[in-house]
């Protein structure tokens, strides 16, 4: 059994994972830095220890400090959240040795997945679809051109220990593969200390579709169904859904026994993700397994009722999955939008402060899970998301209004956010169709927005700020005749009393 | 003292404040009431409809406002200061005048182009300042001579520490 758990994580996860454990009548520990005083996660845990200063090398990825503090609180299990040391193998292997248990899979699976090259031959030997190109890194540019002239361009070079969008060049033809080759190899060796790179086919426009996985320590597997997080800006997702609007029953059927081949693949258990890229034809091809928990997780928990923190903690004690694939049916629509601390019209520039107002939308089908409150600080020392708002509603169209409904509810002050942005995305024609792939927020689609952005209720919305803030001046103008007036009669009464 | 002129997205408005309840706006009337909720965060009833809106005052005349996910700058000055304003733009050019220019935003010294004595022109690059691993040209306002350096290349400043002067 556990009884305490530490959070390894920090923001909206930190809080998600803290509820849960507060439900579940385990007691919770949140860690956090210098800057994260203010963050949600440290007041609501039930003990909360400072690690170090801000820096995430000195804080969240501080190995020592972190395996210390776990064994001195006496916690009994630890959960990694996204990020930070989620998928680090030598961690996970360090907290075994300890006798610590880790929410989440074996090192082992996680060391598995980690390399994309080692992962791409485990798929291919399991009946997993994987995007045509090598299993092996390629050791020469001969080598490449040889195996991009097989299977065609344009080819994308990719680092083998890569993700998150770095180290990936595409190449066009022949000519320019030698440069790219070297530069990927540059690129990887810098961002992931390790230069192996491989070769895939690259798919054109393709939509990003991925199947929630959950696996018991006796050998059940069940999948969650799919999401589709093919609204992505600089290779991060920002929109989220499930189910897709483009996945028919028979594409279900088979993309999700791909999943679970997956997982079995690699001995999984816990909850996981396979993410797949999807052809307009629906041809689907394996493109990585996330073995943790993911940002995008509430879409899914909202339309199985599922919830997921609580499976991952009770999988982890040892129990078996408490429900069969069969009692398992999607329920309605899900909607996730990612709120960032950044300006879209200013190349997504992260903005830093402190939250001076904070009013989170509530209401019939609204969840919001945030990291942070009015007074909290966001800093420049980690990823600049501050919260999720995800709405659930009976169809797409109408999670569609509500979420349009519930972005305008929003108010986050003091920092520039991407609220109005979201808004313009689902409010799209092409977006409410489902019409749309990983290319939709082209740089085309970003400078139409800037031309367009008169519309009229924008208009509107100006013409208020405007008057607003001359009301404003005039009341201050006032304010402070009255204050210096106040001033000098003190000052008056102070001479006569003296 | 109750007329103000209100720069928003390079779009002006005339705001006249008539009373306590009453205003108008490029020439159409509202009943209006502000109602301050905290520190930054106000409600404005105008005629039958309330908004709800986050303030932060930069400076006398420049105001950062949030209504509905929009953030704004918005410049607010009074009749007679944008008549003044108006005079000193149109004489910019030739205007030579003590000026401080000041950090936007926290970052780092990359590189200081003039010395102390030489001559700039209104727009021309003083420094590189970096900040969220973007260069950022800081440019001369006015026209003149450079006056004082306070910081040297290399150096971390604060948003709002006083870079150069221009006289």
């Amino acid at each position: 059994m556990i009884s305490k758990i530490l959070i390894a994580n920090r923001g909206e996860i930190a809080v998600r994972i803290i509820r849960a454990c507060k439900e579940l009548g385990i007691r919770s520990v949140a860690i956090y830095s210098d800057a994260d005083k203010t963050s949600l996660h440290t007041r609501l845990a039930d003990e909360s220890y400072l690690i170090d200063s801000s820096p995430a090398q000195d804080s969240y990825l501080n190995k020592e400090k972190i395996i210390k503090i776990i064994k001195e609180v006496g916690a009994d299990a630890v959960h990694p959240g996204y990020g930070f040391f989620a998928e680090n193998a030598e961690f996970i292997k360090e907290l075994e040795e300890n006798k610590i248990t880790f929410i989440g899979p074996s090192s082992k699976s996680v060391a598995k997945m980690g390399s994309k090259t080692e992962a791409r031959k485990l798929m291919a030997k399991n009946k997993v679809p994987i995007v045509p190109g090598t299993t092996e890194p390629i050791k020469s540019i001969k080598e490449g051109l040889n195996t991009s002239e097989e299977i065609g361009y344009p080819v994308l070079l990719k680092a083998a220990a890569g993700g998150g969008g770095k180290g990936m060049r595409k190449i066009n033809s022949k000519k320019e593969f030698e440069s790219a080759f070297e530069a990927t190899k540059r690129e990887a060796l810098k961002a992931f200390a390790n230069d192996d790179i491989y070769i895939e086919k690259y798919i054109l426009n393709p939509r990003h579709i991925e199947v929630q996985v959950l696996g018991d320590k006796h050998g059940n597997y069940i999948h969650l169904f799919e999401r589709e997080c093919s609204i992505q800006r600089r290779h991060q997702k920002i929109i989220e859904e499930a189910p897709s609007s483009f996945v028919d029953d028979l594409t279900r059927k088979k993309i999700t026994s791909a999943a679970i081949n997956a997982a079995k693949a690699c001995g999984y258990y816990n909850a996981g993700t396979v993410e797949f890229l999807m052809d307009a034809k629906k041809n689907f091809y394996f493109l990585e397994m996330n073995t943790r928990l993911q940002v995008e997780h509430p879409v899914t928990e909202l339309i199985t009722g599922i919830d997921l923190v609580k499976e991952q903690i009770s999988i982890a004690s040892g129990n078996k999955l408490s429900f069969n694939q069969n009692d398992l049916k999607i329920n309605g629509h899900a909607l996730e939008c990612r709120i960032y601390a950044e300006d879209p019209a200013n190349n997504f520039l992260p903005s830093t402060g402190p939250i001076i107002s904070y009013a989170p939308p509530a209401g019939p089908g609204v969840r919001v899970d945030s990291g942070f409150d009015h007074g909290s600080q966001i800093t420049v020392h980690y990823d600049p998301l501050i919260s999720k708002l995800v709405c659930w509603s009976d169809t797409r169209q109408s999670a569609i209004t509500r979420m349009i409904r519930s972005l305008s509810e929003y108010v986050i002050g003091g920092l520039i956010t991407n609220i109005s942005f979201l808004k313009i995305i689902i409010d799209h024609p092409s977006f409410r169709k489902g019409d749309f792939d990983i290319n939709f927020l082209s740089d085309e689609f970003m400078s139409n927005i800037k031309t367009t952005s008169n519309r009229k209720e924008e208009i509107e919305v100006e013409k208020i700020a405007a008057l607003f803030a001359a009301v404003l001046k005039s009341k201050s103008a006032f304010n402070n005749i009255r204050n210096n007036h106040s001033v000098t009669t003190n000052k008056w009464m102070e001479q006569l009393y003296e | 003292m109750n007329d103000f002129v209100v720069s928003i997205n390079n779009t002006k408005h005339n705001v006249t404040i008539l009373n306590e309840t009453e205003l108008l706006f490029d020439d159409k009337k509202y009943i209006y009431e502000l109602i301050p909720v905290s520190d930054n965060s106000y409600l404005l009833k105008l005629d039958s409809k309330i908004f709800e809106l986050t303030s932060e005052k930069i400076n006398t005349e420049l105001y950062k406002v949030l209504l509905k996910g929009n953030y704004f700058d918005v410049t607010v000055r009074t009749a007679l200061q944008e008549k003044a304003f108006k005079l000193l733009e149109s004489s910019a050019v030739s205007l030579h005048h003590h000026m401080n220019v000041k950090a936007p935003m926290p970052g780092l010294i990359l590189k200081v182009r003039k010395e102390i004595g030489n001559p700039v022109e209104q727009g021309e690059s003083v420094m590189i300042l970096e900040a969220m691993k973007m260069e950022n040209d800081l440019k001369a306002p006015a026209s003149g001579v450079i006056e004082k350096i306070f910081v040297s290349e290399g150096a971390a400043v604060e948003k709002g520490v006083i870079l150069f002067s221009i006289g």
